[in-house]
């Protein structure tokens, strides 16, 4: 079990964006989080990755419990992420984006005052991220200014330039057209086989049940529903819960 | 006892005016409008240039105070507007710009140093055994308080005062819905820079001095209100300015010989600022 | 014009220049806008006056003295940016100025409005520095500023700064602590800023409240702005414009501050980027770095 979301609640005010949510994802696997909008998602991702702190419960990756502890050591700990709407480093290149990412285990030691991101070692390995999303011919290109669909790819890149274990990806296709979700279905798998675990949030549901192994589906801030992609689109619970917000799959 | 409360509460009116004013442009913009500072001064020191000029008095406040309005309207239009898509620091920096400018314009104008704004108002001081309160403090408390309801009745029962509200909330969001943003942001300009005219021509009466330079202090006292009482918030703004301004006079009083009155003032302030970023009463602004 | 008033006028650029690079450190790099630089400044100078005048200390070791404690105030002053973001920042910064230079004027122990004087030139072998062998010493202590700065901008901690002023949260999502970064933005600015305090001190040999106060923080702003924020050349470029300007237009002493302003106002209106950024985004466009990144390909021989 690499990650085990025990649960895990949190309120804002009056409002229970997350009750009581608990689930557990294996190593090697890809899941995906689903539900209406306003289900608490991202919210759940904000505390699995140290934006946030739960009111309760635990969050439990690789072994250890990342609860209070920094985004920046949970990064350390090999946990990567990529957010809702989309944050590259835009006055940046994209080549650098990607070696900001390779800075990881630099930046908390003295190393980063004489470690240097452009040398040799750092740029190829920099290259074969790019290489490996296909945006290695817009390596000198200011990230900002890149349509979305690119500037999710080098989100992606960056993150992947963590080494990670596990990668958080937030609505990793929402404003992609059908081309570019069908490559990043190619994408997210090939990560997957390079063996990186994979925990995403999203909202299409071909995306979803094309590459997920395993769905959570959440509602209200609440866990309605686990399991497999069939099993999961015929629950009925699920169904109503998106009928009932207006939601297409 | 009794005298510092009603000196905070002079202090606090005086805050209130050019607060007030800040959050109506900094709520909606999110631009630190320091060049506000200007216009307290200029409301000041132009009136006082009229009324030597021999403009009757209630003439030649009014006059500037038209005038600081449409100074704040020109520094919306002539300058903000054009660069408010460059990223937060470049208005920023164009305002502190401004402001310096402005200062030393006023100190070229009208020289470096204090001036007295000798008027004769029919009010009466208030004089008891425990109490001395001169007719400029009384004339500013008054003056707050008929302005802070008649900003409440703008702001609450007229279509101007919900284009203000909406796009204070958001402001794309407001435009969306068919809100004049620009016309709205100008309008508030307008009002925020008449009141900070009028907060300067009242401290001015009530020190009985005005100088090309009295607006930094003041102004970056009602930053830190602003901040303090949750941006975009008036009713916050009111309430914040009087604590801050009791706060200081109590800070003040106990503490006056170790710093300057406003060192200290600034201190609290930072203080506070780091321990309470989102304000009295606000929501965190990320 | 004579030797000295050259000579006078070189000093004063290249205290300017390390002023204005270690401002943009702090905002250029690292993004953190701080308006209050000028309070690094005074604290590197007057600890270095309370050092020599008050303490009889030896130059040397007062210079070293002066620019850690400038670093420690600069690491202290960090501790407000970690909980106060953005605009909060600018008003800390600006009351920082404040009462830095409240405590100068109004604490006795600093010499008050009347400032210290009598602060010795370095010396060396037991002979004092001239004005010509201090403007020397100055410009190594400039070129050393730059090629730290440099060097700095080679490494993985620039990389940091410009994550962390990017975007701040997918900073810290690829492992920039931003507290221990906003740290080292503000500890390396207070070292700079307090070695051009100390040269300045002892180059004027007097040290006055005045000459620290918000107006100087707004001249040091102007430097970096104009130059170019979060360039190399742009705040070099910036302080010899900003220092040769009221000497160039002599008449324009008097209005410098309307004169900084102004050129403050021009400058976000018609080149954001400074003099130095503006050319840059000429040259490269929306390709930046193209000419390194080429130099990398061929480098790394893909």
């Amino acid at each position: 079990m690499l990650l085990s979301v025990r649960n895990v609640s949190k309120r804002f005010g009056g409002l229970q964006a997350v009750k009581d949510v608990s689930f557990n994802v294996e190593a090697g696997e890809i899941r995906a989080i689903i539900g209406p909008n306003g289900a608490g998602k991202t919210t759940l991702f904000n505390m699995i990755n140290g934006f946030l702190k739960p009111d309760s419960g635990v969050v439990i990756f690789d072994g250890k419990n990342i609860v209070g502890l920094r985004p920046s050591e949970i990064a350390r700990m090999g946990l990567a992420r990529t957010f809702q709407i989309v944050k590259p480093f835009s006055n940046l290149s994209v080549l650098e984006n990607v070696l900001a990412g390779l800075g990881l285990e630099y930046y908390p030691s003295l190393a980063a005052f004489h470690r240097s991101p452009f040398d040799r070692e750092h740029v190829r390995k920099a290259w074969e991220i790019l290489e490996m999303l296909g945006i290695e011919k817009y390596a000198s290109v200011a990230a900002g200014t890149l349509p979305l669909g690119l500037q999710r790819k080098v989100e992606i890149a960056r993150a992947l330039a963590l080494k990670p274990k596990l990668l958080l990806l937030d609505e990793a296709v929402s404003g992609l057209n059908d081309a570019e979700t069908e490559e990043m279905i190619s994408v997210v798998k090939k990560i997957n086989q390079f063996g990186v675990t994979i925990l995403f949030i999203e909202h299409d549901m071909r995306f979803t049940v094309k590459v997920a192994h395993r769905i959570t589906v959440l509602d209200y801030g609440v866990k309605i529903a686990e399991g497999g992609p069939e099993q999961v689109m015929k629950d009925p619970k699920v169904i109503e819960a998106y009928l009932g917000s207006e939601e297409v799959a | 006892m009794l005298q510092n409360i009603v000196n905070a509460l002079v202090l606090g009116s005086s805050y209130v005016m050019i607060a007030v004013g800040l959050t109506l442009v900094y709520g909606i913009l999110k631009i630190l409008h320091i060049a506000h500072a200007g216009i307290y001064a200029f409301g000041a020191l132009f009136a006082v240039y009229l009324y030597e000029l021999g403009f009757p008095f209630v003439v030649a406040i009014v006059l500037s105070l038209v005038a600081s309005s449409f100074l704040g309207v020109f520094i919306y239009r002539g300058f903000y507007k054009h660069v408010l898509d460059r990223g937060r620091i470049v208005p920023l920096v164009m305002s502190v710009g401004l402001f310096a400018a402005m200062e030393d314009l006023y100190r070229l104008a009208w020289g470096p140093y204090k001036r007295p704004f000798d008027v004769y108002l029919s009010l009466p001081d208030i004089m008891t055994p425990n109490l001395y309160l001169s007719s400029r403090g009384v004339l500013m408390l008054i003056v707050t308080v008929i302005v802070v309801f008649v900003l409440y009745l703008l702001l609450m029962k007229t279509k101007l005062g919900k284009s203000l509200r909406a796009c204070s909330n958001d402001l794309h969001l407001a435009g969306a819905f068919g809100v004049n943003t620009d016309r709205t942001i100008a309008y508030g300009f307008l009002i925020g820079s008449c009141l900070a005219a009028l907060g300067g021509i009242l401290v001015g009466l009530y020190d009985n001095t005005v100088y090309p330079t009295m607006g930094s202090v003041p102004s970056y006292k009602a930053f830190v209100v602003v901040v303090l009482g949750g941006f975009g918030s008036i009713r916050g703004a009111v309430i914040a300015s009087y604590i801050l301004a009791l706060v200081e006079t109590f800070v003040v009083y106990k503490l006056g010989y170790l710093l300057p009155r406003d060192a200290i003032a600034f201190l609290t302030m930072i203080v506070l600022l780091m321990f309470k970023p989102e304000g009295l009463f606000g929501k965190v602004q990320r | 014009m004579s030797l000295d008033y050259f000579l006078t006028v070189s000093v004063f650029t290249m205290i300017n220049m390390i002023l204005a690079l270690s401002l943009n450190v702090l905002i250029g790099y690292a993004g953190q806008v701080s308006l209050g630089h000028a309070a690094f400044f005074g604290i590197g100078a007057y600890a270095s006056a309370i050092l020599t005048v008050k303490f009889g200390m030896n130059y040397w070791l007062a210079l070293l003295l002066s620019v850690l404690i400038s670093g420690l105030v600069g690491l202290l002053l960090g501790l407000p940016a970690l909980r106060v973001k953005e605009d909060f920042l600018v008003l800390a910064t600006i009351g920082i100025n404040f009462v830095v230079v409240s405590i100068f004027n109004y604490v006795k122990f600093f010499g008050g409005p009347y400032g210290i004087l009598g602060l010795p030139r370095p010396s060396l072998f037991n002979h004092a520095f001239s004005t010509r062998e201090y403007a020397i010493y100055v410009l190594v202590w400039t070129i050393l500023v730059i090629l730290f700065v440099r060097y700095l901008s080679k490494t993985y901690v620039k990389l940091g700064f410009d994550s962390l002023r990017e975007d701040e949260d997918a900073a810290e999502s690829v492992g920039v602590s931003s507290p221990r970064y906003k740290m080292y933005a503000f500890t390396i600015a207070g070292l700079l800023a307090g070695l051009a305090g100390n040269l300045w001190a002892h180059y004027m040999t007097v040290v006055f409240p005045d000459n620290f106060a918000f107006p100087v923080s707004i001249g040091i702003l102007t430097m970096v702005v104009v130059g170019g924020v979060g360039t190399l050349f742009g705040p070099l470029v910036g302080a010899v414009i900003v220092t040769t300007l009221p000497e160039i237009l002599r008449f324009a002493r008097d209005y410098r501050m309307l004169i900084y302003g102004l050129i403050i106002v021009f400058t976000m209106f018609f080149m954001p980027k400074g003099i130095v950024g503006s050319i840059k985004e000429r040259i490269y466009g929306a390709a930046l770095s193209e000419k390194r990144i080429e130099k990398i390909r061929r480098v790394a021989g893909s």
